[in-house]
C-alpha cells in the first residue's frame, strides 16, 4: 500500500489512541474530516485499559456531582444502543452494610431520581436473590442500571469505524514536536518507535487527547496544563464471583465496586494522589492488595477466598481547567480547551479528563469545536450510529448457536464482525489460548486487519493471555504464530520475554496459594524447559517495556 | 498395610530411591497423587549449571565451594555426590531410559526457543552438543507439524544459525494428524505421540523424508515415544538422515516417557505404586512416625519403619501457601520461608525468585522436624526440600533431587 499520509494536509490530527482519541477519530471521520490518529504505543494502553470496565449508571456520582451523574446516565443509555457487543447489561446494586448509615440510602435515591437514574429500593432478601454473592448482612439495597463494558473492544470498534470512514491510523508513532507558523500550530513531528524514522504531518487542527500524558503534549507546544494523577489499584478474580455489579451505598471510597466482566470479576479501586513523574511506573503494592481484599470482602464475602489472577493499577487523568496551581478545583468531569482562547495559540485543542463512560460526549464536544474552527457544518451522529460489531446484523449473530466454545467467544468479542474471521481449515481452528478460547484464525485476523504486531497488541485485540493462566501456555504459541504470519519482523523471542514480564508485574503482588503454584510452573516452563532467561541475559533484552 | 519404606509422592525422587531399595531386597510402597513434575520435564536433567554468576562446565568442581547446608554438601560433598548421582544414572538406564551426558562435563541441549543451555543428562533422542564451537552437522531440516503450535521452527532455526548451521524450515501433515485436528484442543504433543505407531509412524516417516532435501540432520518436535523408546528407534531407522527431537511446551512426551519407564521398572521389581491416593496425616509417637493415613484407604493405616516425604515443591502441592504462610500439607512439618510476603518474589521474572528456596527444614541426614523437634524416621527428598539454593537458576534441580533420594535410600538400608 502506498503511503501518501505525509503529503496530505489533514483537517484534524489527533494525538492519543485511548478511548477519547479513538472516539474523536470516529466522530471527525463520520463528519467527513480528513483525520489522522497518532498513538505512541498501541490502542488502550493508558487509563482506557486500566479501569473497572464499569458502564456507570451515574448513581455513584448522583449525590456529590449531579452534573457528572446526568452525563453518565445519558451516555449509559446511548452506549447500550450503539456498542452492544462491548456491553453486558448486568444491572447493579448499591448495598448498605450495618457499618454504613441507612439514612444515606434515601439521600442517594433522591439524588438519582433528580438526575434521571432509575432506581428501585429492594428488600435485602430480594437483593440476595438477585445477587447471591452479595454480603448477606446488608441492611439495604438499591437496584440501578449499571453494566459491564469492555474498553479494549470499545476502542477497537471506534478505530475500525474511523478507518472505514477514511481516517489514517498510525500506532507506534510518537509525537515529538510541533510545527509552528507564528502563533499557529500547523503540524506535528513524529518518531516511529519501531524504525526510528522521523516524519512530519500537516494538519489544520491538532487535538490533544493524550490523557495523563497530555501535559507533556501541552508542554511541547510551550503551554502548561495542570494534571493531577490519581492512582487506582484493582484486582481481577479468576472466575465470575457476581453477576450483578456490586457497589457500596456510601460516599465513594476504597474497594467499593465489584464488576463482573466476561468470565471474571474486577474489584477496585484505591485512590492515591501520585507525583506526575511516577505515571509510567505503576505497580500495585502488597499493602494495596491487603486493603482491597479487606474492603472488598465486605461487598461479597467470596472475595476473601476466591483466586486472584492479577493486580493492576491505572492513573486517572484528573485535570484543572484553568491555571489552577492548587489543584483544589479538581473534577472527574472532562475539560475541553481551545488554546487560541486560553493561551493565544491557534490550531490546538485539548480534550482531557473525564471517564471511559463519557468518551463519546467528549469526542462530540471537541469535534464540534474542530468543525467550528474549520468552518464545517455537520452534525454529530455518533449517538445514533451503531459501532462496527453492534449493527442490526449483531442480533442475528447472537441468536446463532455454536457447539464450539471458541466460536462463541469470537462472537462475544467481535459481535457482527465475527463473520470476517474465517477458519480456512482445521489448522486455523486450532486453539492458541485455552483460557480465553482464542483460535489461530483470530490471531491471524488481528495481525492482518487490527494492526497487531506483537503479543501486547494481540492481548488487547483478543484477550490472549488475560485468563487464569496469564499467558503460561498461549504466549509461546502466539509468539510462534507472529513469527510466521506477521509482516512486521521483530525479535519475537524478546517480545515474548517482555510480555511474560509484563504479565508477571500483575501477578507478583498476588503471589500466594494457587497463583504461586502456577507461577512456579511458569518459571520452570519458560526459564527451565525453554531457556528464556538465558536468551534475555545473553541478548541483553530490555524486559521493562511493560506498556508496549 | 506395611512396608519397610513408604514414599509419600511418586515422582523422580521416590521412583529412583524406591527402585534402589527394591533392588536391595526391601519392600516399598509409593503413594502418588497423580501427575508429577516429570510430566513437565524437558527430557534433560541438570546437576549444576551456574555458580554465582558464572556458567558451570564441570559441576563436580564447584560442589565443595557450596555452603555446608547445601544438599550436595550434606550428602558428603563432591565425591559423595558423584557416587550418588552416577548410581542414580545407572538405575535410570536400567529402567530403560536412554541417556547422553556425563557428570564430568555439562553438554548443551537445544531448547524449544532455539537457546542452548547446559545439562548433565539428556534423553539420547534429543539434540545435544558437546561444544557450541564445533558443529557436527552442516544443514538441519527443521520440520514441524502443520497446526501444532507448541514447536517453534523459526526460533530453533535462529538458534542453530547463530552457531553455524544452515537450516531449512518446513511442516508436514499425515492422515492421522488430520483426524486429531477435528477437535481444536487435541493437537498437543502426548495426543500426537499416541497416533505414532505402526501405520501412523510410517506415514510420518514418509512425510519427513520428503522434507529432508540435502540436509544431514532432521529436527522434529518431541512427539514420538510416549511409553518407551521403540517408536523413536523405528522412526530413526525409516528416516533418511540423523534424526533428533526438541522438547515442546509441556505437558511433554520426554518426561512422561521417563516417568512410565521408571514406574514400570519399579512395579516389575515388586514395588507397590498406589496411584491416585494421597497421604492425609500421620500418627506420631514422640519423634517416631508410626503410620500414616491416606485418602483412599480409610481406616487402614499404612505402616513402615521409615517414611520418605517426596511430595514436590509448590506447583506439585508438596508445599501450600496462603496470603502470608507457606506450609507442608501432610504433617505440617517445619518449613523455611520468608515472613514478609513482599520478599517472596523478585519483580524481574528472569531473576532468581526467592520463593524457589522455600521448603521443609531437614537435619544433616534429611530428616524432617515438627515444631522444632527432629523426627527419627521421616525423611524429605526432592523438590520439597528447602534451603539456600535455587533449583531453577542454579540448575541443580534434578541433581539435588537425585542426590538426596540416593542418600536417603542408603540411610534406609543401614
Amino acid at each position: 500500500m502506498h503511503d501518501n499520509s505525509n503529503k496530505t494536509v489533514f483537517d484534524v490530527i489527533i494525538i492519543g489512541g485511548g478511548i477519547t482519541g479513538a472516539g474523536t477519530a470516529r466522530d471527525c471521520s463520520l463528519r467527513g474530516l480528513k483525520t489522522l490518529l497518532l498513538e505512541r504505543f498501541d490502542f488502550s494502553v493508558g487509563a482506557t485499559g486500566r479501569n473497572h470496565g464499569l458502564l456507570h449508571s451515574g448513581a455513584r456520582y448522583a449525590v456529590n456531582n449531579p452534573e457528572s451523574a446526568r452525563e453518565c446516565i445519558e451516555e449509559n443509555q446511548i452506549l447500550k444502543r450503539i456498542a452492544k457487543h462491548c456491553i453486558e447489561d448486568t444491572g447493579g446494586l448499591f448495598i448498605t452494610l450495618p457499618e454504613d448509615d441507612l439514612n444515606y440510602q434515601k439521600v442517594f435515591v433522591d439524588a438519582c431520581r433528580g438526575v434521571g437514574i432509575k432506581t428501585q429500593v429492594l428488600d435485602p432478601q430480594e437483593a440476595l436473590k438477585m445477587e447471591p454473592s452479595a454480603n448477606p448482612q446488608m441492611i439495604g439495597a438499591v437496584k440501578v442500571p449499571d453494566a459491564a463494558i469492555d474498553p479494549f473492544r470499545l476502542t477497537m470498534a471506534n478505530v475500525i469505524d474511523a478507518r472505514r470512514h477514511g481516517a489514517v491510523i498510525r500506532t507506534y508513532n510518537k509525537v515529538i514536536g510541533f510545527i509552528n507558523s507564528g502563533t499557529r500550530l500547523t503540524g506535528v513531528k513524529t518518531l516511529n518507535m519501531r524504525s526510528g524514522e522521523e516524519k512530519t504531518y500537516e494538519g489544520k487542527v491538532i487535538i490533544n487527547a493524550a490523557g495523563i500524558w497530555g501535559r507533556q503534549i501541552a508542554e511541547m507546544a510551550g503551554l502548561s496544563l495542570n494534571m493531577f494523577p490519581s492512582k487506582g489499584a484493582l484486582l481481577i478474580f479468576g472466575h465470575r464471583i457476581n453477576n450483578v455489579v456490586l457497589n457500596r451505598c456510601r460516599k465513594p471510597s476504597d474497594a467499593d465496586i465489584l464488576v463482573p466482566d466476561d468470565t471474571i470479576s474486577i474489584l477496585g479501586t484505591t485512590s492515591t494522589q501520585i507525583p506526575y513523574d511516577e505515571i509510567d511506573r505503576m505497580e500495585v503494592t502488597t499493602k494495596e492488595v491487603d486493603l482491597l481484599l479487606q474492603e472488598g470482602s465486605k461487598l461479597s464475602p467470596k472475595v476473601a477466598y476466591s483466586r486472584i489472577i492479577r493486580a493492576y493499577a491505572g492513573v486517572r487523568p484528573l485535570v484543572a481547567e484553568h491555571h489552577d496551581e492548587t489543584g483544589r478545583n479538581l473534577s472527574r468531569g472532562y475539560v475541553c480547551i481551545d488554546h487560541s482562547e486560553r493561551d493565544g495559540l491557534d490550531g490546538l485543542l485539548t480534550i482531557i479528563g473525564g471517564k471511559l463512560m463519557t468518551y463519546r460526549l467528549m469526542a462530540e464536544k471537541v469535534t464540534d469545536l474542530a468543525c467550528k474552527r474549520l468552518g464545517v457544518n455537520k452534525p454529530c451522529t455518533t449517538a445514533t450510529t451503531p459501532l462496527p460489531g453492534s449493527d442490526n446484523y449483531a442480533e442475528e449473530i447472537y441468536r446463532r448457536d455454536s457447539d464450539r466454545a471458541s466460536d462463541r467467544a469470537k462472537i462475544g468479542r467481535f459481535g457482527s464482525m465475527s463473520d470476517d474471521i474465517k477458519s480456512r481449515d482445521n489448522v486455523d481452528s486450532a486453539l492458541v489460548c485455552e483460557c480465553e478460547q482464542v483460535s489461530t484464525a483470530e490471531i491471524k485476523y488481528a495481525i492482518d486487519y487490527l494492526e497487531a504486531t506483537n503479543l501486547f497488541d494481540l492481548r488487547r485485540r483478543t484477550q490472549l493471555g488475560m485468563g487464569p493462566c496469564q499467558g503460561q501456555l498461549c504466549a509461546g504459541r502466539a509468539a510462534g504464530l507472529l513469527s510466521r504470519y506477521c509482516p512486521v519482523k521483530r525479535d519475537n523471542i524478546a517480545d515474548l520475554a517482555s510480555f511474560l514480564n509484563e504479565r508477571w508485574h500483575g501477578v507478583y503482588p498476588i503471589t500466594w496459594g494457587n497463583t504461586l503454584s502456577k507461577i512456579e510452573l511458569t518459571s520452570w516452563l519458560y526459564n527451565g524447559v525453554c531457556g528464556l532467561d538465558n536468551y534475555v541475559h545473553e541478548n541483553g533484552v530490555l524486559i521493562n517495556r511493560h506498556r508496549q | 498395610m506395611k512396608a519397610d519404606v513408604v514414599f509419600i509422592g511418586g515422582g523422580l525422587a521416590a521412583l529412583v530411591a524406591g527402585i534402589k531399595l527394591l533392588e536391595n531386597g526391601l519392600s516399598v510402597i509409593i503413594i502418588s497423587a497423580g501427575q508429577s513434575a516429570l510430566h513437565f520435564s524437558s527430557g534433560s536433567l541438570c546437576a549444576m549449571n551456574r555458580y554465582n554468576d558464572t556458567e558451570v562446565h564441570s559441576p563436580l568442581e564447584y560442589i565443595d565451594l557450596l555452603p555446608p547446608d547445601h544438599p550436595y554438601r550434606k550428602v558428603g560433598g563432591a565425591s559423595a555426590t558423584c557416587t550418588l548421582l552416577k548410581e542414580a544414572e545407572v538405575i535410570m538406564r536400567r529402567a530403560g531410559i536412554e541417556l547422553t551426558g556425563t557428570l564430568e562435563r555439562n553438554h548443551y541441549r537445544l531448547t524449544p526457543f532455539g537457546v542452548f543451555t547446559p545439562a548433565w543428562l539428556t534423553l539420547s533422542d534429543h539434540l545435544t552438543l558437546d561444544s557450541l564451537d564445533k558443529v557436527p552437522y552442516r544443514k538441519a531440516a527443521i520440520i514441524g507439524i502443520e497446526g501444532f503450535l507448541d514447536f517453534y521452527p523459526d526460533f530453533i532455526a535462529k538458534g542453530l544459525k547463530k552457531i553455524g548451521f544452515e537450516t531449512v524450515k518446513s511442516t508436514v501433515n499425515t492422515p492421522e494428524f488430520n483426524l486429531l485436528r477435528n477437535n481444536p484442543t487435541e493437537m498437543r504433543a502426548p495426543n500426537i505421540a499416541r497416533t505414532l505407531t505402526e501405520e501412523g509412524l510410517e506415514n510420518y516417516a514418509y512425510a519427513l523424508n520428503r522434507k529432508i532435501y540435502d540436509c544431514d540432520v532432521a529436527i522434529i518436535p518431541a512427539v514420538v515415544g510416549l511409553n518407551d523408546n521403540e517408536p523413536v528407534k523405528q522412526l530413526a531407522s525409516m528416516v533418511n538422515c540423523d534424526l533428533y527431537s526438541v522438547s515442546t511446551i509441556p505437558v511433554a512426551v520426554p518426561g512422561i516417557r521417563m516417568k512410565i519407564l521408571l514406574q514400570e521398572y519399579f512395579t516389575s521389581l515388586g514395588g507397590w505404586y498406589l496411584m491416585g491416593d494421597s497421604a492425609t496425616d500421620g500418627i506420631f509417637e514422640n519423634d517416631y512416625l508410626r503410620s500414616i493415613n491416606t485418602a483412599n484407604l480409610g481406616n487402614t493405616p499404612v505402616k513402615a519403619d521409615r517414611f520418605v516425604l517426596a511430595t514436590g515443591g509448590l506447583f506439585s502441592r508438596g508445599l501450600k501457601s496462603d496470603i502470608n504462610h507457606v506450609w507442608e500439607p501432610v504433617f505440617d512439618l517445619d518449613v523455611d520461608f520468608e515472613q514478609d510476603r513482599a520478599r517472596w518474589y523478585d519483580k524481574n521474572f528472569y531473576q532468581p525468585q526467592p520463593f524457589m528456596k522455600f521448603g521443609v527444614k531437614t537435619d544433616e541426614h534429611f530428616r524432617c522436624s515438627l515444631q522444632g523437634k527432629t523426627l527419627r524416621n521421616l525423611y524429605a527428598i526432592g523438590s520439597v526440600l528447602g534451603g539456600d539454593f535455587n533449583p531453577l537458576t542454579d540448575g541443580v534441580g534434578a541433581g539435588v533431587t537425585l542426590a538426596s533420594a540416593m542418600y536417603v535410600a542408603n540411610k534406609c538400608l543401614e
